[in-house]
């Protein structure tokens, strides 16, 4: 997780080089929110599948 | 989808504000932006022209900073000069039915002042039920507001966010929603892309693919889980 958000960081850092729009910038910027909240969703999601499925109800 | 942005400003030349957000959204196609204060002749409108003006789009967007807890009285003067019973109400000819209907304000005090115990007492839900009344009678779909509060002392990741929930507000089908916000990213990336150079193109795509693919994964957990909920039902 910390290794996928530092390349993610280091990719965002690349395309940000040299540009100069705010509007560019902005979306480049807002992409670790969207995956900040992706990653989240996902471990929750997975955990929630963990929990049903040994669930102790079905032993 | 086409969106009218409605703006009333008794300070629009002088507003930091109403820069912003204009310079924000001014490349969108599918976004038309509407100064009442510029439009206005002797503080009124021509009816029939603003009707058919309003019955163009899917989205209508009223747009002002909160003058004592309403908009200045341009627009009020609007919704009076334009909003006839028959133009308004669904049961006569509702021209709006169906439509969206949402309401940007800006605040010169903090959010957290308008709520219950806060400074003002107030909610802005409860501020904007005038509104919530119109959309009704039209058989609109109400959105939820959006409130920029004190822009003047954003910083600029602050104010990054706000053009993209901006943005977001006045272009994607449900703000309201992670998962049309990550489509519409995703389409966002895509259009940003044209723009940049050759290598920054192929890097920018490896990107897209994996927001993608994080999207799709989140698609599938939800759907086994769905599946395991109804079983579990059963």
């Amino acid at each position: 997780m910390a290794s996928q958000n530092e390349w993610l960081d280091q990719q965002i850092a690349e395309l940000k080089k040299a540009e100069t729009s705010f509007k560019l910038l902005s979306f480049l910027d807002g992409i670790k929110d969207i995956n900040k909240e992706q990653q989240k969703r996902l471990q929750q999601a997975q955990d929630e599948l963990d929990g049903r499925m040994w669930s102790p109800d079905k032993w | 989808m086409k969106t009218l942005v409605l703006v009333s400003h008794p300070e629009y030349d002088n507003s930091m504000t109403e820069a912003f957000l204009k310079q924000c959204q001014s490349d969108i196609e599918n976004v038309d932006w509407v100064v009442l204060d510029k439009i206005q002749d002797n503080f009124s409108f021509d009816k029939e022209q603003e009707q058919k003006r309003l019955a163009q789009y899917d989205r209508i967007l009223f747009q002002f900073p909160m003058y004592w807890y309403s908009a200045p009285a341009l627009m009020k003067k609007y919704e009076d000069d334009i909003f006839t019973k028959n133009f308004i109400a669904f049961e006569q000819e509702g021209w709006l039915q169906g439509k969206e209907m949402g309401i940007i304000t800006t605040l010169g005090d903090p959010i957290k002042d308008y709520q219950v115990g806060g400074r003002e007492g107030f909610s802005i839900s409860e501020l904007l039920k005038p509104y919530q009344a119109i959309a009704q009678r039209a058989q609109m779909k109400f959105l939820k507001p959006f409130i920029i509060s004190q822009f003047a002392y954003m910083t600029d990741a602050q104010k990054q966010k706000l053009l993209i929930d901006y943005r977001s507000y006045l272009t994607n089908d449900n703000s309201d929603s992670f998962n049309s916000m990550q489509k519409w990213y995703i389409e966002q990336l895509t259009a940003l892309k044209d723009s940049m150079s050759a290598d920054k193109q192929a890097r920018m795509d490896i990107i897209i693919d994996y927001l993608q693919s994080n999207y799709d994964q989140l698609d599938e957990l939800k759907w086994e889980i769905d599946l395991i909920k109804k079983e579990d039902d059963e």
